[in-house]
């Protein structure tokens, strides 16, 4: 087991070093020179381009500025906003608590519902809930996230007024795009456990707690789901990295100023070190979730181990 | 009697089998059908849509901006007065398009990366599958806005990234195929024979994993049309005044309490097309390939 762990942190460090030379490449690859978008419609005088130029280090070799970008990260200084001037990671930090609260409260809705939708489904297979909840989730995963998130504004916002329409502060803000990643990501959970909880009732243990007359509940909650759990929490620890991803959209929706608006309006303003904190932040955060999911995996599922 | 035609069926069997026979099969599941027709739908819509579409969808009427729905503009019309049931119309032919484009990047790099991994295997293997499990590291939406923030918003670089994001999936995927492949007896015989690598991945490996290929290009295509209408809603996809339907949403998005049509609309036709997608793939993995599952 020990060795198990020690394998996945010891390729942590290395998946997290060419992470950030993806994210330093970044700067190298976009077209156009940074103080061109930096000055973007002034006339800055030369003096101050090449007092810039050096001061950023652009005067200087490509390695040589990943290092000292690499150094910049150990030390938490990731450069300086082109918009407002301000540490990126002041920016980041103010914001980076907001996306991990709307996650952790929709992963949260999307468990809640998902396993009940989907072990309700498996236990009832074939019948008339069974095809609705199914039909139900296909519908998630086909809807756009915006366009969900949309609808809720209109009818939880606009129609019955419950909930305020954009921003974030309040739990009251926090609702809607919370139901709205939450219901997405139910649909692949409540699938998901669906298909393992079938598997599991197929199994003989179980017609042997039947057969020693175990209520149905004990046999469906503690026998079977108690089971079908690992292969349910992989999926979700998984889906909280994407939710990370997704939540560039919904936080967009909805005014919830986390890490995602904050990338999307700086891609959008070629702001560069912001996009790159930003994408650190996330792709960093889903290196760490998934390594997580894989030792707690470890715990619960011994075969995998030994492999 | 009875027992006779069973026989002659199960004789008959491999003489029908061919892409009608699959056609058959894909009908016969239900939500393959059900799938098809959404598909079909969209697809009609498409290559029709001049002559579908009652007006311009380009056309401003400014006096008659964010009209209901009505006998006349069935999905109403837009702030500039454009009737938005051409212009959802035409937003297939873009989704379509687009989403196709990115499948096709995707598929044609990944299928290329996972042969040479799967193919070559050693070191060379060890090295693609170590940057396409980094790469796969990255949540998709994220490769495809890094890639979106170093090529600029617009629906081009929006479908290159789009189409960027899918290569180590399908890379993945396709070099997992190829390593069963290759171990199989009449791959390994012919290989004994003397035939050449490239003939070995063309007329051996190659033909045998087109299903699968067609299986996960299908599951690939309402995930791809997902994110670009997130990209085009986002706006860094597709730009005014192109008609792609995530951002028929976005320039509606101000006039959303007043015109919540303009909103709901594209938003069904996109949910509709990824729908059909999904259930015809669905319907084609049950079909061709069950070890998918």
């Amino acid at each position: 087991m020990t060795q198990y762990i020690l394998k996945k942190l010891i390729v942590l460090p290395v998946l997290l070093f060419f992470i950030s030379m993806v994210v330093f490449s970044i700067q190298v690859l976009v077209p156009g020179d940074p103080i061109e978008i930096m000055f973007f419609g002034e006339e800055p005088s030369p003096e101050l381009v090449a007092r810039i130029r050096a001061e950023m280090g652009l005067d200087r070799p490509v390695y040589s500025q990943f290092f000292s970008f690499l150094g910049g990260i150990f030390e938490g200084d990731l450069g300086t906003s082109y918009r407002s001037r301000q540490p990126v990671t002041v920016e980041i930090a103010a914001r980076f608590p907001r996306t991990l609260q709307l996650a952790i409260v929709s992963i949260g809705i999307s468990g809640v519902l998902g396993i009940s939708m989907g072990v309700t489904a498996a236990y009832k297979k074939d019948s008339f809930f069974d095809l609705f909840s199914m039909g139900f989730a296909l519908i998630g995963l086909s809807m756009p996230i915006f366009w969900l998130g949309m609808l809720l504004i209109d009818i939880f916002g606009v129609r019955l007024g419950w909930f305020p329409v954009f921003g974030s502060g309040t739990w009251r803000h926090l609702v809607m795009p919370a139901m709205t990643l939450g219901f997405i990501n139910a649909a692949v959970v409540a699938r998901i456990s669906r298909s393992t909880m079938l598997e599991e009732l197929r199994k003989d243990y179980i017609r042997t707690a039947r057969a020693k007359g175990l209520i149905e509940r004990v046999v469906l909650l503690g026998h079977a789901l108690k089971n079908a759990f690992i292969p349910i929490i992989t999926v979700m620890g998984l889906r909280f990295g994407n939710l990370l991803g997704s939540a560039f959209i919904t936080e967009t929706v909805f005014a919830w100023h986390g890490i995602g608006e904050l990338g999307v309006m700086a891609i959008q303003a070629r702001d560069f070190p912001v996009v790159q904190g930003v994408v650190l932040t996330v792709a960093t955060g889903y290196v760490l979730i998934n390594t997580g999911v894989d030792i707690i995996y470890g715990f619960l599922n011994p075969k995998i181990r030994f492999r | 009697m009875n027992n006779e035609s069973k026989e002659r069926q199960t004789k008959e069997e491999p003489l029908t089998r061919g892409w009608l026979y699959s056609l058959r099969k894909v009908i016969k599941h239900k939500q393959g059908l059900v799938g098809g027709i959404l598909v079909l739908i969209i697809v009609i819509m498409a290559i029709f849509a001049p002559y579908i579409a009652p007006r311009n969808p380009y056309e401003r009427n400014v006096p008659r901006m964010l009209e209901a729905p009505s006998g006349e503009h069935w999905f109403g019309t837009d702030m500039q007065g454009r009737d938005l049931f051409s212009q959802v119309i035409y937003g297939s032919r873009i989704t379509l398009v687009a989403g196709l484009a990115s499948v096709l990047i995707s598929m044609v790099l990944g299928v290329i990366i996972g042969i040479i991994a799967g193919f070559h295997g050693g070191r060379l293997d060890l090295f693609i599958s170590a940057v396409i499990d980094f790469l796969l590291s990255f949540p998709t939406l994220i490769l495809a806005l890094i890639v979106v923030s170093i090529l600029g918003p617009g629906l081009n670089n929006a479908v290159l990234a789009v189409g960027f994001q899918g290569i180590p999936i399908f890379a993945r995927f396709i070099r997992g195929e190829v390593m069963v492949q290759k171990e199989v007896g009449y791959v390994e015989g012919s290989f004994a024979l003397g035939a050449s690598k490239f003939r070995l991945v063309f007329r051996h490996i190659l033909p045998n994993i087109i299903p699968s290929i067609t299986v996960m290009a299908t599951l690939e295509l309402p995930r791809v049309i997902l994110m670009l209408a997130g990209l085009g809603f986002i706006g860094l996809g597709a730009q005014p005044p192109v008609l792609e339907w995530g951002r028929l949403m976005v320039s509606a998005r101000d006039y959303f309490f007043l015109a919540p049509w303009l909103i709901n609309f594209p938003g069904v036709a996109i949910m509709i097309s990824v729908f059909g997608f999904n259930l015809l793939g669905n319907a084609l993995r049950d079909v061709f390939d069950p070890s998918l599952q």
